[in-house]
């Protein structure tokens, strides 16, 4: 059914489509090449492009010669367990299909597998005389480790203006701060609306959302704000109505603690949506934990910056910091989303979260949560196939007494 | 269980001394009991409670969006006796006369609410709440808990109370971490919903959720940033204490949730350095082999 929600949708995939190789590769200079992401705000500011190789690897496993890709990346002698959103990138930078970029950025990261492609990017040989900086991002969340990984940004601005030769407009940077802070509030006004039962449209507009504002081409500009007002005074509408998704009969309510990956929401989650009434409410870049940036001063707003980067960027807050955390969040969601059931993707290129597994369900049957361990890759779906996925939900719905 | 009363002292001294200075502070004082508590209580506690969602047109006001300024304290004590149970304690302005700073001056005049008379205050209220939620107060929450026996394993399931959800009727939380940001609906307002409403719904919850709290307090500071900024460098050090502890929880359960990278304390030290004792004669070897 076309409503305003999937126009709305097909606006922000079109624009994600941006974060594939080709159009990455057709980004105007300078260009500042990554691994992970760096903070948005700070290159929209400087007028320059941002393209993050992990970003660009993972959208490739949405492409319809994913297996091929992937199983070359295996071939560039990448680990085996590595993610596959990274043996792509391995792949496309091997094989000399990145355009190269006008300096490269990287950091420490969540992610050993994106720590490693860091690590190819700044040794790739033809790549050489290309300027490169390395941030070191701390595994904490304090005041201090805010300041500390905020100072880390601040020096890469310096970085960017040497290798340019241009210079930072920090009234420009501030303008773009006030237009983001806008767009995050409005991100968590649409997690709230997220919080009625039923719930009251595609909760996957959240991810669409976040990735919009922060990873596409069109992030931090009005267009995406007057996206974002537009779909929460639609979801507003609909909580108003009492209406829940369209076509859908909200039988469970479950967090999927993992990325969604380039295939699950397509396949497996619709079709749970849509056949069973189970609903997805949450996933790692969905979850929004944002504070504003706090422009009283440069260095107050490079501690946001700091503080999103360590602590409410997805995937870094899930997987840079404590198990209690990790667990901690888990009950938050629950909680306020009125969630049936905790699924863990269990994703096996994340080795982080795959040791916490034992952890997690000691909590959950603690606090009587039905949880579920799946063992899948989130990025190839040879590994664990759509239809798998799906039986083995369906059976843990049934044998839970959710459905 | 003492980890925590030198915050309570500071906290309680920090109440005790804007008293003094003539700071604008209201005292409430409940009976202990719940079934009293709930006696008296304009709004209704307990699961599902709330309607689920507070949207923004139907907000009346917003209590710490990060913007203003906002700060969580939980502190306990196995010493009941150094709290005063039941009391509220609310630095700052009240719910009920947030609207008034939503009204333009041409309103309260036309109102003729300068004057003052009981019917244009009414009038004054009723226009406040048709207003928008425009407004938001800094807000700091206090919660102090006092039983004999409370231990620090009780910290993680005293900190999960915190999690409100759909709890208290008109009222949601929708913050994240050491920050409180919420908001209360104007159909709480018009129900009567103020701090002590709040005050009493939290007092329920906890108490009923753990038997063992034997007296507790509430404190709500609304003034300004800078005195949300004091609780602020409080909540800093008492973060650090609450991460002990709950390092030392994980480590009952058989889990170091914050393994050290310190060479000098790790078990595997002696491999580590035999194995770069064993390289070392290796890498001298291929010198002296090559030359």
């Amino acid at each position: 059914m076309i409503n305003i929600f999937s126009q709305l949708m097909m606006e922000a995939n079109k624009s994600l489509y941006g974060l594939t190789i080709d159009p990455q590769n057709a980004s105007k200079g300078p260009v500042v090449l990554g691994n992970g992401d760096f903070f948005i705000e700070i290159p929209v500011a400087f007028g320059c492009a941002f393209s993050d190789l992990t970003l660009t690897g993972a959208n490739g496993t949405a492409l319809p010669t994913a297996a091929e890709l992937i199983d070359k990346g295996i071939e560039t002698g990448v680990g085996s367990r590595m993610c596959n959103a990274i043996k792509v990138a391995s792949y496309y930078l091997e094989a000399g299909l990145i355009s190269k970029p006008d300096m490269i950025i990287t950091s420490n990261s969540c992610c050993d597998s994106m720590t490693t492609l860091g690590i190819l990017m700044n040794g790739y040989k033809p790549w050489a005389d290309v300027p490169k900086f390395t941030m070191d991002a701390p595994h904490s969340f304090d005041e201090e480790s805010y300041l500390y990984f905020g100072h880390q940004l601040r020096n890469a601005v310096t970085f960017m203006e040497t290798v340019t030769g241009r210079k930072m407009d920090w009234d420009r940077l501030r303008e773009v701060c006030v237009e983001s802070n806008k767009q995050r509030q409005l991100l968590l006004e649409f997690q709230e609306l997220k919080k009625a039962v039923p719930c009251p449209t595609e909760p996957d507009l959240a991810r669409q959302g976040t990735e919009y504002t922060t990873w596409t081409s069109d992030r931090v500009t009005p267009t995406v704000t007057a996206w974002l007002e537009q779909l929460v005074t639609a979801t507003e509408q609909r909580v108003k109505e009492g209406k829940g998704i369209d076509g859908v009969n909200e039988k469970v309510r479950f967090l999927w603690q993992d990325l969604a990956g380039s295939w699950a929401s397509g396949t497996v989650l619709a079709r749970l949506q849509k056949e069973l009434g189970a609903v997805c409410l949450m996933d790692y870049v969905s979850y929004a934990t944002w504070t504003p940036i706090d422009l009283s001063s440069e260095e107050t707003m490079f501690t946001s910056f700091g503080k999103r980067f360590l602590l409410e960027d997805a995937m870094n807050r899930q997987a840079l910091h404590t198990a209690d955390l990790f667990c901690n969040d888990i009950l938050q969601i629950v909680k306020e989303f009125k969630c049936d059931a905790v699924i863990m993707p269990a994703h096996i290129g994340h080795r982080d979260t795959n040791s916490r597994m034992k952890i997690v369900r000691d909590l959950c049957r603690e606090h009587g949560i039905p949880c579920l361990v799946l063992g899948m890759d989130i990025w190839d779906k040879r590994y664990m196939t759509p239809e798998v996925v799906f039986d083995r939900m369906k059976t843990f719905f049934e044998v839970s007494g959710l459905i | 269980m003492d980890v925590y009363d030198i915050y309570i002292e500071k906290c309680t001294a920090k109440i005790d001394d804007m008293y003094a200075k003539g700071r604008r502070i209201k005292f409430t004082q409940l009976p202990s009991s719940v079934s009293e508590i709930r006696k008296d209580i304009c709004i209704k506690v307990g699961e599902k409670e709330s309607s689920g969602v507070i949207l923004r047109e139907d907000t009346f006001i917003e209590l710490g969006n990060p913007e203003m300024g906002s700060c969580s304290i939980l502190l306990y004590t196995d010493k009941p006796a150094m709290l005063n149970d039941g009391r509220i304690t609310l630095i700052g302005p009240d719910i009920n006369d947030s609207g008034v700073n939503n009204l333009s001056f041409d309103e309260i005049v036309i109102i003729g609410s300068l004057h003052g008379n009981d019917m244009d205050i009414v009038e004054l209220e009723s226009l406040c709440r048709n207003k928008n939620a425009t407004q938001s107060f800094p807000f700091g929450q206090i919660i102090m808990l006092g039983g004999k026996e409370l231990t620090e394993k009780d910290f993680e399931s005293l900190r999960e109370t915190l999690i409100i959800g759909d709890q208290i009727e008109g009222y949601r939380v929708r913050s994240f971490s050491e920050n409180i940001w919420s908001r209360v609906s104007k159909q709480a307002v018009d129900k009567g919903f103020n701090f002590e409403t709040l005050g009493k719904a939290l007092m329920i919850i906890f108490k009923t959720a753990h038997p063992k709290i034997e007296s507790m307090e509430v404190g709500f500071v609304t003034t300004n940033k800078d005195d949300i900024s004091i609780l602020k460098e409080y909540s800093k050090q008492i973060l650090k204490i609450s991460k002990e502890i709950v390092k030392e929880n994980w480590k009952i359960k058989g889990y170091d949730i914050e393994c050290s990278s310190d060479c000098n304390t790790c078990d595997d030290k002696p491999v580590c350095d035999d194995i770069r004792e064993v390289l070392k004669d290796k890498m001298k070897k291929n010198s002296t082999k090559n030359g």
